[in-house]
């Protein structure tokens, strides 16, 4: 054997050998018995929306600095393990790295229920992950075990409110919110109020508890920021553009960098049919925060403007971030069925989706609403017509429903409940959504146009 | 000798390199690449304001300069962000032969995004404008350039991106 042949294959064995060693030792490491088992709790990712990190930024890493010590210096007291989750549930609330944070936290409260599967902090906290990924029926499992060990506890009530109302409880839902609200009357808790309200068309009321929610609030804090966009969306709702963007506007100048402000005005811009405007302020919210409800926005705005090559490019981005939350364990059926939907793409798997959302929640009024509107873009409005009367039982006020089932009654050759239904959703907002004012508008002048004959 | 050690190599890179990788791609992977771009084509002047967002725009600019620009003070680190808008923000007059010269007008900056105000000077004769936007698109395959430019009366909207980053404006006025 020649020598740069002996030489090679000695070598090979050598680096072998090497790096089979490290890989295993490296495995090792990466896999430790259950018992010692902690959790990564890396640093935080600096904010992309701050050049100069926030006061608000500097206590969330120190908080997380401070609790990673602390679990590590003593594992098996699991209180550290609930306080270091909720910093990076909230860390991703703010920044939308949901991807990057939820399964940090989720890994975490795992560790902490390994160690005692009845920690009701710990419970409560893994039902609210499992809101956050839709997996509506687990968080319930879930919260009504930890109520069952602590029933004073408000926060347990939210999650449980929440749970039922997905999955279409509302009776149930009312119930729990009350008792959150008897247990703990707060910020969370009146944005629960406000939200049971609405569902239940008391709008006025819906308005008057979300105003409280803000109220309760710390001025520039993203919970308070957050009620009041919400409470600038039912403003919206009601067509009431100017008093909505007045909210919106008041948002940023609390908190610069909220990009669900800056989405709410671009809608509004969208509204008034100012789509440069509208496109701006939705590629500057993706900036700041690259939550893919923005992209959902702009491919809108793009499909009304008429743009239907940008809005088809831009819908794949959306498709392709559905596809990355479905691979990190979130349910995002109904939401992709809805999109599809409104966009005229992929109808049959937006059928197939939307009915399997349907069979999970059979009681919830978005996946009653979404299915028979996708029968309808199936070319099935007969069967359409069950289940949208069905979401339509609480009477909410939502323009988009009734536009909807005057869509599937015009479809049904029902003059009179279409132009009803129809008439509804542009009394209740007559801007509706980008996509569908002037389709609302067109079709019920057609009819009131047959009716007249 | 050399290819076998290379293919070793590549070997051990693959065992532990790729666990960082793929957490790095998977975090890159769902963040929005996105620019904007308004401008209006008046008599001679072809003028507006883009913006990109900061970090993805100063890593293209770091890795086309070859410079750590953390290192740089403010006026050297905007004297390369103009320079690489200039080389990727390109437009032309009529057909290839014709390059216009992009102007800044301005450069600010937000917490997330460098926007430019800029402006070229058309030719008096021109019929059509040439828009080429390949920003950030080297290190962002999925970079998307959206462009609305107002000219005579009419809107034109594009996404430029790796696929499609040029398109054309024409008028007969």
């Amino acid at each position: 054997m020649s020598r740069s042949i002996a030489f090679r294959v000695l070598a090979t064995r050598v680096l072998c050998t090497l790096f089979l060693s490290m890989f295993l030792l490296q495995s090792c490491k990466n896999t430790p018995s259950q018992e010692s088992a902690l959790p990564a709790m890396p640093d935080l990712m600096a904010r992309a929306s701050e050049a100069t990190p926030s006061i608000e930024f500097k206590k969330a890493q120190a908080y997380v600095q401070q609790y990673r010590a602390k679990i590590n210096e003593h594992p098996d007291q699991l209180e550290n393990y609930v306080v270091l989750a909720e910093v990076y549930l909230q860390e991703s609330r703010v920044t939308a790295k949901h991807h990057e944070y939820v399964p940090i936290a989720e890994h975490i409260i795992d560790a902490a229920l390994q160690r005692n599967p009845k920690y009701f902090e710990a419970m409560s906290v893994k039902a609210g992950i499992d809101m956050t990924k839709h997996q509506f029926g687990a968080a319930k499992n879930l919260i009504e075990q930890a109520i069952a060990i602590n029933p004073y506890n408000s926060g347990a009530y939210g999650v449980l409110c929440d749970a039922n109302t997905e999955l279409g409880l509302y009776d149930q839902a009312v119930v729990a919110s009350d008792k959150m609200m008897n247990a703990r009357p707060d910020l969370r808790s009146y944005a629960r109020v406000s939200y049971q309200r609405e569902l239940h068309g008391d709008r006025d009321g819906a308005v008057g508890a979300m105003k409280m929610a803000a109220d309760a609030g710390t001025f520039g804090m993203e919970n308070r920021e957050w009620a009041l966009y919400n409470l600038a969306n039912l403003f919206y709702n009601m067509g009431k553009l100017d008093t909505a963007a007045y909210l919106y506007n008041g948002i940023l100048e609390e908190r610069p960098s909220y990009a669900f402000a800056m989405s709410g005005l671009a809608m509004v811009k969208a509204a008034k049919k100012d789509y440069p405007a509208a496109i701006e302020l939705l590629v500057k919210a993706s900036q700041t925060c690259p939550e893919h409800i923005f992209l959902e926005q702009l491919s809108d705005v793009y499909l009304a403007m008429g743009d239907k090559e940008t809005s088809k490019q831009l819908e794949d981005k959306v498709f392709a971030a559905y596809d990355q939350h479905e691979k990190d364990g979130w349910n995002v059926d109904r939401e992709y069925a809805a999109f599809a939907l409104n966009h005229n793409r992929n109808i049959p798997e937006a059928l197939t989706r939307a009915k399997r959302e349907l069979d999970r929640r059979p009681e919830n009024i978005d996946a009653l609403e979404t299915y028979s509107f996708a029968l309808y873009k199936s070319g099935k409005a007969s069967d359409a017509v069950p289940y949208i009367e069905k979401a339509m039982r609480l009477k909410t006020n939502n323009p988009t429903l009734h536009y909807h089932a005057g869509l599937i009654y015009a479809a049904m050759q029902n003059t009179a409940k279409a132009k009803e239904q129809l008439g509804l959703a542009l009394a209740e907002n007559s801007y509706l959504t980008v996509l569908t004012a002037d389709s609302a508008r067109t079709m019920l002048n057609q009819l009131n146009g047959v009716a007249s004959k | 000798m050399k290819k076998f050690l290379v293919s070793l190599f590549l070997v051990f890179l693959f065992l532990f390199g790729s666990r960082n990788v793929v957490s790095a791609m998977a975090s890159e992977f769902h963040a929005i690449h996105i620019s904007y771009t308004q401008a209006e084509w008046t008599g001679n002047t072809l003028a507006g304001k883009v913006s990109y967002y900061k970090d993805d725009y100063l890593k293209a600019v770091g890795e086309w300069a070859k410079k750590d620009l953390a290192a740089l003070s403010s006026k050297e680190r905007s004297w390369w962000c103009e320079q690489y808008l200039k080389a990727y923000f390109r437009a032309w007059s009529g057909d290839f032969q014709h390059p216009l010269d992009l102007h800044i007008d301005q450069l600010q900056e937000d917490e997330a995004s460098y926007i430019f105000n800029f402006s070229y000077a058309v030719p008096a004769a021109s019929r059509s404008i040439i828009l080429d936007n390949r920003v950030i698109q080297q290190q962002f395959s999925d970079q998307t350039n959206l462009i609305l430019v107002k000219a005579f009366g009419e809107t034109y909207n594009h996404s430029s991106t790796t696929g499609s980053p040029t398109f054309t404006i024409s008028h007969n006025n």
